[in-house]
This record gives C-alpha cells, structure tokens and sequence, in this order.
C-alpha cells in the first residue's frame, strides 16, 4: 500500500472537511464502541482474561524462534507449506510464484491487514491472477479503487448510497437504499467467483503451534469458503500470531470478538489444520502459508516489543477521539488509530512516519480497551522521543522548546497571592534563588492609569536610580489586555531584558485589597504582579524589591466580575 | 486518615504542605491556587509555596523533547526536596511527576531514587482532600448546577475518578449532573492543540455538546489545560456555561467574586 504517513496533518484536515466521510464515521465508530462496552460489562472476567491473554502473548513474544520453529513443524506435516519473508518485496515474489506453480488466474481473498502490509493484490496481478476481494467492505473499497480504512470495518467511510451507485456503475445493479439488497448483490455477485477460483487467499488471527493450524475470526463466512471451496489456500500471516497452544485460543477468543464488533463470539471461526486428509469432505489439497517478518523480528529485539501482542481488534480506534474525528486514511498506510500511529513507523522506519506519533492527545482510552494491555501512549510519548533523538523534528519545534526550557528553567512563579505571602510574613526567606536576583514587585491601578504609562514610568525611574547597570535595564516588550478564553478581567504587562523575556505579570483589576504592600500603600483599586527580575535599584513608589534573604509582603488581587458584553463583542452580536 | 509519608509528624498538629501552582496556573488563572490554598487551610493544612517552581516540564516531555523536560524535572525536584505531601490542583501535571519523572531518570539511578520518592509524596487536591484528609463535606456556600470533565490524566493516569464527583455531591448548594462521556478527551493534549488545531477543536466541539446538553451553568475539571481549552471554545461562541475549576467551586468563589450564572 501507498504511504503517505507524513502527511497525516494534511489529511486529517481533508477529512474534517469531508461531510459524509464525518456521518460515516461517527455513526460506525459509535456503534462499535456502545457494542464492545456493552459487551465487556457482560463479562466479568475481562480484566483476568486481558491479563492472561496478556501474558501468553508476551511468553510468545519472548520466545518467538521455538513457537515458530514448532508452528512449522506441525503445520508441515500436516501437509501445509510454509514459506517466510523477510521483507514485503520477499513476500510478493514468493506469493506470484505459488500462484505462477499452482496455475492459478483467479483467487478470492478474504480480509487480511497484513497482505495490505505487502501489496499481495499488486503481485497476485502481477503474476496474471485476478483478485477478488471476498469480504463485503473489502469488496466494495476494491470496486471503489480506495484501501481500507478500518482494521475491522474496512468501507466504514462509505454510506450507503455511495455503495448502491458502485454498485450500479460496475455491478450493473439498479439503485438501492437497503442494506439488504446491497447485501444481496454482492452475494450474487461473489457466489460464482468462489466457485470458479483457484486459490483462496487469507490472513490468519493466530496460528496455533502445538497443532500447526491457522485461524479465522470472520463473520460473512467468506473466509470459510474461500479456504475450502478452491483448490489452493494462501495464508498470509505475521509471524507475532503465534499462539503456544490449541488449548490457549478460547482466551483469545473470549476476547476479539468482544473488543471488535462487541460480540460475544463472531459468526464463524475457522481453524485450518493442514491439507485435506482422505475422508475429509472438504478443505483445499494444497495449502500454502506465508510468514511474514517485515520488520517484526526488528520490533521483537528493541523497547518496543509488545506492540507485537496486538490481536487487531480495533477497539483503539473506535474509542480513539483522534481516529474517530479524522478515519483511518489520514494516517496514510495500512494500520491506523493509536495501533497504527506506533507500529507504523516502527515497520516503515520512522523518519517515512514521523508525524504519527503526534496524532494523538495521549489520554489514554486505547491503554483503557487494548485487549492485550499494550502500552500505547507510553509507546507514543516513546516514539515521539526517538523522533527528537533522530533528528527528525522541525529545528522551529527544538528552538521553542529551548526557548521554553531556558526561560522557565530561570524563572519562578509569577504571581502570588496572600495566603502565600503569609506563609513568608512568618519568617519563611524569600525565594530569590540566588544572592544577587532580585524580585520586582509591581502595584499597577489599573482604573486611573494607563498601565503602559505607569510601568514605564516606574522603569525609567529605576534606571536613573540605577544608573551603573544600564546593561540590565528591564525594557517593556509588549502591553496587551487578556480579553476571551479566561473572562477573569486579567491585564499583562510583559516585563524582560532585551535579549531575555523573563515573565508575564498579571494585574488583576480588582476591589479593595486585604493586604498591603511593603511599600506601604494600599491601592484603591489595585492588582498586584510581579517578576524575577535580576535587576539593581531601590524601591520607589508602587512598587517593591525583594533581595535574598528578605520578607515578602503583597497586596492582594481579587477580581472583578466578567463583563462580557464588553470582552466578547461576538457574543454579543449572537444575542442581538 | 494518615498516609505513611506523614510519619514523624505531630498527628494533631498542622499538616504542612506544599503547594505546586503549576505553570499554567500560574500564567493564567492564579486564583485556582488561591482558591487551593483556602481549601487546604480549611481542612488543616499549612500550605509552602515554593517560589523557584515553574513547569514540571510535561509539554516538553510529551512532544518528545526529553532533555529540555530533564532540565524541568531537576528543578522541580529541587524546588521540592523538601518532606511532607506536595498538593496541586492539576491531575496532569501531578501523573506527570509520577509517571513521568521515572522514565526522564530510568538511567539515573540517584535521580530516579528522588523522582520515585516525590512522585510519591504529590497528590492531586481532590484526591488529597478525600484519600488523605478523608473529607466528606468541603463546606462550600458555592450555588449552581454544575457539570464534571474527567480530565484524561487525573482519570486514567492517577486513577482519581470519585473523590471529585464526591467533593462536588457535597456542597449543599451545587446541584451535579453528570455529562454523557464524560472522560472523553476534550481535545487539548498540550502540544497536540497547537499541532492539529484543526482536530483538536473538533474534538472540543463534541465535548460543549455533550456540557451544553447537561443544562449546566458551570462546567469543572481539576486541569486547568481541559478548562482553558474548553473555556476558549465557550468564550468564541459565547454559550451560557462557564468553565470553573474545582478548586474555585470548592473555596466556594461564586458570591464573592459575584459571577451570575
């Protein structure tokens, strides 16, 4: 498949856009959701099911190379071949020649993640078969020209309407708004294609070692027929699928389908053990089944392994609040959602995906689902640092963070109120942090006083009395009144050095004070604000210094009650 | 009840705390930690404030910038090396001194020592005020129907999802009503907002929705950031709700700062 991973901003925008693609999305994603929990608040046991599924999974993991060696041992001898690719080039061409050999024109396939990891349609073509998608949303994208956009849902953005027009334009069946009929169409349709394929291709939810068999969770039981109905079946499969024994499957099992669709338990499950034996009434004569490392075995030796338990259920994307705004073609490969925001660019490298780890707010709801506790956002956060440590990160992006770090690493609180300052009136030090830094303590009454013009001129007096240290003259950047988010009547003065803007003071208009200054007067109507500012000079008028070593007073600030009609002009627009 | 770490102290005496302000707080809505403050007096405690704190370093350690949130992490250690409990209005910027400082530190062994131990020792107020002080009445005169944001890290990284509805059920004059999905992201995510505004506002939107169906005229959450983003959607449309931090309600700030519903 295509990636276009890095472009995950750009798409995600587009799919906001996108009006139908949004009705889709919700109505799907919700349902999913409502359905799985209620679900799993039916099962009692989900959290000691999880946990043991998480454990298997993580024994599997820890000793992939002996489950493996074991899962094709006994799949061998029942009669499957087995094949493994080390890379996605690796699993085409192995795939076009087990087609090329076995003669084959036409294959069914039922869904698989993993032949969409190594374009299998691509090279099935390639090799003069014709694909078909046997699984009714892979179907309709097929016939739609587009991929996937859900692990388990993969038409999830499409409506009805757009499949009835596919439908007419390439099925040439009339237009219909049941979802039945549709239904019933792509039977049809689909019904003589299984029965003149010659290979069905599928992927596999696990492959059981002590038994050598692959299995299907499906629920249209087009992945049963496909591997029995033609003569060859092709298992395309990741090699982290591999579960020890036959005996741990109805924990699993317990779990996927509840995760996925909410289900108790889907339609069909499929176990495939090897070739059709003598007195078997159906099953394939040749089997093939194809491992596919890509990248796994690399995931496996570094300090993301568990990402491999995944079971692809789904369920992180549907609660994911990223996912559900945007759908999974924003993130522009095979996987999305939380799973695919960590495990695409740990299998395609992550400067091809480096935008995806920041496709996510980190709260948290896919750790709250993941059936097999993986640990996505630390994952995230993880991945995010490598971004940083590859040098893969915009210089703007580490200049700001310096810039924050520097200054915020300087600096110390900005404002403080009373309670505190009395904490400090009963002999607390002052918390200049070194000898030499000084606190700028600044009354600004804001009622009678442009505050520009009182601070500026507090200033300049400052840098007469201090002549000798023009160097470190504090200079006013900026003046702005806070108007919106807060309504809290807040007015910032921006005080700093030329070269180094140290902080926001805060003057909070404000009714009388219960405090009072160290410089001893209480303002009328007063706010308070001050910063750390290592500057020389003595007090003067409304405004104190505080040395090392020295007691704080303050005034206090309260504030005044919003004015809206006068700090929200829109709102008020919407009222009239 | 007493936790483990206030051993050595005068049981019937003051419980000394100090007070992490957060930088947020700090930057925008510094009556959140006085409001705090007044909360913690009323229930014992004698409250520090540590002068030299800034940012516990989480927008650097989120984005992935881990040396500059290294640099955060030792200063906010230093500023609070000192014993006894740290209280801070904010569940993300406590779970970010809890879950976070140990992955900062993994490598040094005398530094994660210190992270793990101050990690131990902070608590989100609600969750103080509940798990530690063991209140059930926060004796507030605020008035007015209220609504509840679970802030994602307060929820799922500290785990604090009671102890704040049962503050709120507390106060006679509050009349609570639960929003539907209520611990669904309200879009925020720090860096994210400012990375894929786009997103992250559609992300809000759903969130008034779902306040606004309440009939609330209050909306609080114990982050700031959730608050600070939802009030900033609120305030651009101007919709009848008001975001309050529960801090405030629980000072009981509505009379005296004469706010109308």
């Amino acid at each position: 498949m295509e990636l276009n991973a890095n472009a995950f901003g750009r798409n995600a925008r587009k799919a906001l856009l996108d009006k139908k693609l949004q009705g889709a999305l919700g109505r799907a994603t919700e349902r999913f959701q409502t359905h799985r929990d209620a679900a799993i608040a039916e099962f009692p046991e989900f959290e000691a099911t999880r946990e043991r599924a998480s454990r298997i999974k993580r024994d599997v993991l820890d000793h992939l190379d002996t489950y493996l060696a074991r899962f094709i041992e006994e799949a061998e001898k029942r009669g499957a071949i087995v094949h493994v690719a080390r890379n996605a080039a690796q699993a085409r061409e192995i795939a076009a020649r087990i087609a090329r050999d076995e003669g084959v024109t036409l294959a069914v396939k039922s869904k698989s993640m993993a032949s969409e990891e190594i374009s299998l349609n691509e090279a099935l073509q390639g090799a003069g078969v014709t694909v078909v998608e046997s699984d009714l949303g892979e179907y309709i994208v097929q016939l739609a020209g587009e991929t996937p956009s859900h692990i388990i849902a993969p038409a999830v953005h499409k409506t009805r309407e757009e499949i009835s027009r596919l439908f007419e334009r390439h099925l040439g069946e009339p237009r219909t708004d049941s979802i039945p009929e549709l239904v019933g169409m792509a039977r049809k349709h689909l019904r003589g294609k299984f029965l003149s394929a010659g290979m069905g291709v599928s992927g596999g939810n696990f492959l059981v070692a002590d038994t050598g068999s692959v299995v299907l969770v499906t629920n249209e039981g087009n992945g049963r027929m496909g591997t029995v109905l033609p003569r060859v079946h092709l298992a395309v499969v990741g090699i982290e699928k591999v579960i020890p024994r036959m005996a741990d499957l109805p924990t699993f099992l317990r779990l996927l389908p509840r995760s996925a669709t909410g289900q108790a338990i889907s339609s069909y499950v499929s176990i495939v053990t090897g070739t059709r034996r003598a007195g078997d009434p159906e099953g394939p004569d040749r089997m093939h089944i194809l491992l596919l490392d890509c990248g796994r075995s690399a995931i496996l030796e570094g300090k993301y392994r568990e990402v491999l338990k995944c079971l692809r259920c789904g369920a992180c994307l549907n609660t994911c609040p990223v996912y559900q705004s945007v759908g999974g073609h924003a993130y522009g490969w095979v996987y999305s959602g939380p799973i695919g925001a960590v495990l695409t660019p740990l299998l395609v490298g992550l400067p091809e995906a480096a935008a995806l780890p920041d496709a996510s707010t980190l709260c948290g709801a896919c750790a709250d689902v993941c059936p097999v506790k993986i640990p996505l956002p630390d994952f995230l956060l993880e991945l995010r640092s490598d971004v940083r440590e590859q040098g893969l990160k915009t210089p703007g992006e580490i200049a700001a963070m310096k810039g924050y770090a520097g200054v915020m690493q300087r600096a110390g609180l900005l404002e403080h109120d009373h309670l505190f300052a009395e904490d400090h009136q009963r002999g607390n030090r002052a918390d200049a942090e070194v000898p030499g830094q000084r606190l700028l303590l600044v009354g600004v009454d804001l009622d009678e006083l442009d505050v520009r013009v009182l601070v500026g001129d507090l200033l300049e007096h400052r840098r007469e009395a201090a002549a000798g240290a023009a160097p470190r003259r504090p200079e006013i950047h900026q003046h702005r009144s806070r108007r919106g988010a807060l309504d809290d009547g807040l007015h910032e003065v921006l005080v700093g050095r030329d070269d180094l803007v140290r902080a926001v003071c805060h003057g909070g208009i404000s009714g009388a004070g219960r405090g009072f200054s160290a410089a001893g007067r209480l303002p009328a109507r007063g706010g308070l604000g001050y910063t750390r500012a290592p500057i020389a000079g003595e007090a003067h008028g409304n405004f104190t210094e505080i040395q090392h070593g020295s007691q704080l007073r303050y005034w206090i600030a309260r504030r005044r009650p919003v004015r809206r009609e006068r700090h929200c002009p829109r709102a008020v627009d919407r009222q009239g | 009840m007493r936790m483990p770490y206030t051993t050595g102290m005068d049981p019937k005496g003051p419980i000394p705390v100090s007070l992490f302000f957060t930088c947020l707080a700090d930057a925008f809505s510094p009556g959140v930690c006085t409001a705090t403050v007044e909360v913690l007096e009323r229930f014992g405690a004698t409250v520090r404030v540590p002068l030299s704190q800034t940012c516990c370093g989480q927008p650097a350690f989120n984005s992935g910038n881990r040396k500059e949130a290294r640099a955060m992490a030792r200063k906010f250690l230093l500023s609070f090396a000192d014993d006894g409990p740290i209280v801070t209005p904010s569940g993300s910027c406590a779970a970010m001194v809890k879950h976070g400082y140990p992955v900062l530190f993994r490598d040094e062994p005398r530094m994660l020592d210190r992270a793990r131990a101050v990690g131990d020792r902070i608590f989100e107020l609600s969750q103080f005020l509940v798990d530690v002080l063991g209140v059930t009445d926060p004796k507030s005169d605020f008035s007015g129907k209220v609504t509840y944001h679970d802030s994602c890290h307060l929820r799922r990284g500290l785990g604090v999802v009671e102890a704040p509805r049962k503050l709120l059920r507390a106060v006679p004059g509050v009349e609570f009503v639960e929003m539907e999905e209520s611990d669904r992201c309200c879009g925020f995510g720090g860096v994210f907002s400012v990375k894929h505004p786009q997103i992250s506002c559609r992300m809000t939107e759903r969130k008034l929705e779902r306040i606004l169906a309440t009939g609330a005229s209050y909306v609080t959450s114990g982050d700031l950031g959730c608050l600070l983003n939802i009030g900033g959607l609120i305030s651009r449309i101007g919709y009848p709700v008001k975001p309050i931090h529960l801090a405030e309600i629980l000072a009981g700030k509505t009379d005296r700062r004469g706010d109308a519903a």
